[in-house]
């Protein structure tokens, strides 16, 4: 009996074992928990982790700079006339032992095709330079920057030894011809015979379970569990002698674990979507050989109006809303002074500061409204719309009390405080405000379709070009007015569709942004349009921008050496996995 | 007899059908879908402009069935009775009955041996309180069991996490095992697999014992004050064959037809445990599979918890009449010379007659 007890403890001691991470596992916690995992990159589930450790990227922006990128799989590029020639390391090769070569690349860009994938809407064409070089043909009238962007921040390689057989020669032929005609029709592309083409494939390869990833990064995989992907260093990638970690725990976790797992010692590292609350901040800033960055990030976060119902349809009525709505103190309340997740946007103009400030003049900033929360401005402004105060209460015009009815997604906690002190704040000024949560599931749809009066909206921009940043806000087509799917043709979000837009005139917002994030590069025509929709935002109010995210990234020097914090790397690399690759190769990141 | 076991099989197989037909429907009538859930999911993977959103969720739900849901429910039907559940919406690679499959497992394993600990320390535990009523620690302990067993299991995974997980670092905090292990028949696997079970078993049993205590003492103080009890004591036969015979296997059967019924809530009732251990059973695929509103996996789920409280009770209801022939022809109990109101009330021996 004894026995049987004592070897019992000893399987659980030496399994219980087994889970601890040595010092030399950079353990790297994650908030985007997975319940399934494909190692296939066209389904939902393929796992983060795979991103840069497993598979290299071709570059990584240097954000948020458009035009300057990081060489990684990719060694160099050079534009020739219409083409952008593409070499890849001479010496990368998959973990099956084959080199990497141009047919990897060129049978990846086609099924890309399949999906939609936007750099197709930058090329004509692709072809073999070489055993190790790619030429990308540029279709007429477009950047060559947009490209660059489209296919450096896009595309990931995989092996044409498991993905070559799905590239038929008629897969290319519906690719280039869906794109051709996409680019003068899109609606005739939509109904095309070779769209229906690309989807039969797609729907194919989505179908496609490889049982193991074959990648060509630093790391391969070891293991796979629901909250875990265990790496281990891959001796045969091109530049192994730089790689010092010789395994990653990467942990898929809900984002309250991700901090236990810090606090705790467990993790070393996180970043992306972290959100530290202040009360977490400040525990973590008091850890030993705790550090905490907070790196002004590519998401915002924005009140938004419903367009079809009085009083959201006065303009006069949205800005003295902004006047009413307290920026800073919900910023503050919600997310803290200290390195904190999210903060208060000094000019709401739809741009985080960091884009503005590379598009926009300080004289152009410095001209346009703060929306600073001032109730004597709002009160003025609801009267010059003809409202009229009794007993403290805001009434409109027709009579009825002026009520808001705030929804936020019941997900966001983080937003939902901020929101508490902002209904409290209206009610204090005499616009009695309810705040209601909804389920992440029903929201999205809610909003489609109308069915609310003031929501949040979470999360526009992302990019570091500005037209794709208005273009992915509520103005832009994937809500206003959208053109495909279940809320097809709803306009719950949204604005206009057509409004008059300082220098471009009356206009189909929705369709103009479109146009103009996928057609104009950078220089001076894009910077002309971002001041154009800087100052539609700006002074129509269409959506009320309330807080910039940032991009909290907390790592521990108990177990390794870091980059300082004052390196330039933390505010140039937005992608965690592709830090801790860069920052080995250059010799900045190492186990103790 | 057969007539008995005819009418039991159909009444299963119908509430079965009714179930999944208003599960079929209940889940498209679900507000949000799947392409709202992915598109939120791209925007904020940011960098990309709305008509790319809208190609990714295009291609990816090309594969969603616009067919008529009337139409739709023709299919899954037809396919549901040839064993096809159809395929993740999320991961057309997967088959559902592969995904439940995956999952069946770990749920069984670990609800099950929570079941089956909680059942044993709880009929030992209520067998002690009834024993010993009288006494002071009696008193304290059915408290302290009636405190356990009204805590939710969730609250305890919680603590559990924190202290044991988090602060102390003893135990894993999720999974079902290690990254870093083989799956398979080897030593470090099964420790593995130990070890991360042993806090979602120590959730639901904690709580679980208590019920099964407070059941185990209320049934067999009852028996105790029963006649055939009495009789037995006056007939001068032993404590120790009174206590086991008459007392203990009477009392226990009503406590294992709660067990068998227990078996076929086991899929329904994983659902938190197995979300905050990141456990990965029947719960934790149903939990996700509806905050991504992927239909086929969230009927798969429905189906096999449906189908599996069903059979666990039709095995109950098909098993009784061995123990209780009287069940299957009431009209002949009721007919027997003596028989008194409320007498099927009463426990029938096992081991003994009915004085």
């Amino acid at each position: 009996m004894l026995g049987t007890l004592a070897l019992a403890v000893a399987l659980l001691l030496t399994a219980c074992g087994g889970n601890q991470s040595s010092n030399a596992t950079l353990v790297m916690a994650s908030s985007g928990p997975w319940t399934q995992w494909q190692w296939n990159p066209w389904t939902t589930v393929f796992p983060g982790a795979a991103g840069g450790f497993i598979y290299l990227p071709l570059a990584v922006q240097d954000w948020p700079n458009l035009t300057s990128f990081t060489p990684m799989l990719a060694s160099s590029w050079s534009v020739q006339g219409d083409k952008l020639l593409v070499k890849l390391q001479p010496n990368a090769r998959w973990q099956n032992g084959q080199p990497v070569t141009s047919t990897d690349l060129i049978d990846t860009l086609y099924l890309y095709g399949a999906d939609g994938a936007p750099v197709w809407a930058d090329i004509a064409s692709v072809s073999a330079a070489g055993q190790k070089e790619v030429a990308l043909t540029l279709r007429k009238g477009v950047p060559m920057v947009l490209l660059e962007n489209n296919l450096f921040n896009g595309i990931i390689p995989f092996p044409s030894s498991v993905w070559g057989k799905y590239v038929t020669p008629s897969l290319k032929a519906d690719v280039i011809a869906y794109n051709n005609l996409a680019a003068t029709d899109p609606n005739a592309a939509a109904s095309s015979a070779a769209n229906q083409g690309l989807a039969a494939v797609f729907q194919k390869v989505a179908k496609v379970a490889p049982s193991t990833p074959i990648g060509d990064g630093p790391y391969k995989l070891a293991g796979i569990t629901t909250q875990e992907v265990r790496l281990i260093k891959w001796d045969g990638y091109y530049d192994a002698k730089s790689i010092t970690i010789p395994q990653i725990s990467f942990l898929g976790l809900a984002q309250p674990d991700v901090n236990a797992q810090l606090l705790s010692g467990r993790a070393d590292f996180s970043s992306g979507w972290l959100y530290m609350p202040p009360t977490i901040v400040q525990r973590w800033n008091h850890t030993q050989d705790a550090h905490l960055l907070s790196v002004p990030g590519t998401f915002q976060a924005q009140v938004i109006f419903n367009d079809t119902q009085y009083p959201f349809t006065d303009t006069t009525v949205r800005q003295a809303l902004a006047y009413a709505f307290p920026l800073q103190k919900m910023n503050q309340l919600a997310w803290g002074n200290i390195s904190p997740h999210a903060v208060y946007p000094q000019i709401p103009d739809g741009l985080t500061p960091k884009v503005a400030d590379q598009f926009l003049t300080q004289s152009q900033l410095s001209s346009l409204n703060t929306y600073s929360y001032d109730p004597s401005k709002a009160d003025q402004l609801l009267t010059s719309a003809g409202f009229q105060k009794k007993n403290g209460e805001w009434y409109m015009p027709n009579g009825k009390q002026l009520t808001l009815a705030l929804s936020i997604d019941a997900a966001w906690t983080d937003q939902v405080a901020a929101l508490k002190v902002a209904a409290s704040t209206l009610s204090s000024i005499g616009i009695q405000s309810t705040l209601t949560t909804v389920e992440d599931a029903t929201y999205v749809q809610d909003l489609h379709s109308g069915n609310f009066q003031v929501a949040t909206y979470c999360c526009a921009g992302g990019s570091p070009d500005p037209l794709t940043d208005f273009a992915a806000s509520p103005m832009g087509s994937l809500e206003n007015y959208t053109t495909y799917g279940n809320n097809k043709g709803q306009h719950g979000i949204g604005f206009g569709p057509t409004a008059d837009v300082p220098g471009l005139g009356t206009v189909n917002v929705p369709e103009t942004l479109d146009a103009e994030a996928n057609g104009v590069g950078p220089g001076s025509q894009m910077k002309d349009l971002t001041w154009d929709w800087a100052k539609f935002v700006n002074q129509q109010v269409p959506y009320l921008q309330y807080t910039n995210f940032a991009n909290q990234i907390a790592y521990s020097t108990s177990n390794f050496d870091w980059p300082k914090t004052s390196n330039q790397t933390w505010v140039n690399i937005n992608s965690g996995n592709y830090a801790v690759i860069l920052e080995q190769e250059n010799g900045s990141l190492h186990p103790k | 007899m057969i007539s008995y076991i005819v009418r039991r099989v159909v009444m299963a197989a119908v509430i079965i059908y009714v179930v999944v037909t208003l599960s079929f429907f209940m889940v498209r009538l679900m507000p949000g879908n799947p392409m709202d859930y992915l598109e939120s999911q791209l925007e904020r993977q940011g960098n990309l402009t709305p008509q790319q959103v809208e190609e990714k969720v295009h291609a990816i739900y090309g594969l969603l069935p616009n067919e008529p849901v009337w139409k739709q429910y023709l299919q899954y039907m037809a396919q549901a009775a040839q064993g096809n559940l159809g395929t993740s919406l999320n991961d057309p690679g997967q088959t559902v009955v592969h995904i439940i499959a995956g999952a069946l497992p770990w749920t069984i394993f670990s609800v099950g041996v929570a079941l089956i600990v909680s059942f044993v320390i709880g009929i030992a535990v209520g067998t002690v309180m009834a024993a010993f009523q009288d006494r002071q620690l009696t008193k304290v302990a059915t408290l302290f069991v009636s405190f356990i067993s009204a805590i939710p299991n969730y609250l305890v995974a919680i603590v559990l996490i924190y202290l044991l997980a988090d602060t102390y670092r003893v135990f894993p905090t999720g999974g079902a095992y290690a990254a870093d292990v083989n799956p398979g028949a080897n030593l470090p696997f099964i420790g593995s697999v130990l070890v991360h079970a042993i806090m979602p078993i120590a959730s639901y049993s904690i709580v679980g014992f208590g019920g099964w205590a407070l059941q185990m003492k209320g049934s067999a103080v009852s028996t105790l004050g029963s006649e055939y009890v009495r009789a037995a004591e006056a007939r001068g036969l032993g404590a120790r064959r009174i206590t086991q015979t008459y007392v203990g296997r009477n009392s226990m059967l009503p406590q294992v037809t709660l067990l068998a019924l227990s078996l076929g809530f086991m899929f329904g009732g994983s659902v938190f445990i197995e979300t905050y251990f990141n456990y990965p059973g029947i719960g934790y695929q149903l939990i996700n599979a509806v905050n991504s509103r992927d239909y086929s996996v969230m009927m798969g789920c429905f189906v096999l918890i449906t189908v599996s409280v069903v059979i666990s009770n039709l095995l109950v209801d098909l098993v009784y009449p061995l123990v209780d022939p009287r069940i299957v022809s009431p009209a002949g109990r009721r007919s027997r010379p003596g028989a008194r109101a409320g007498a099927e009330e009463q426990n029938v021996p096992v081991g003994g007659t009915v004085a």
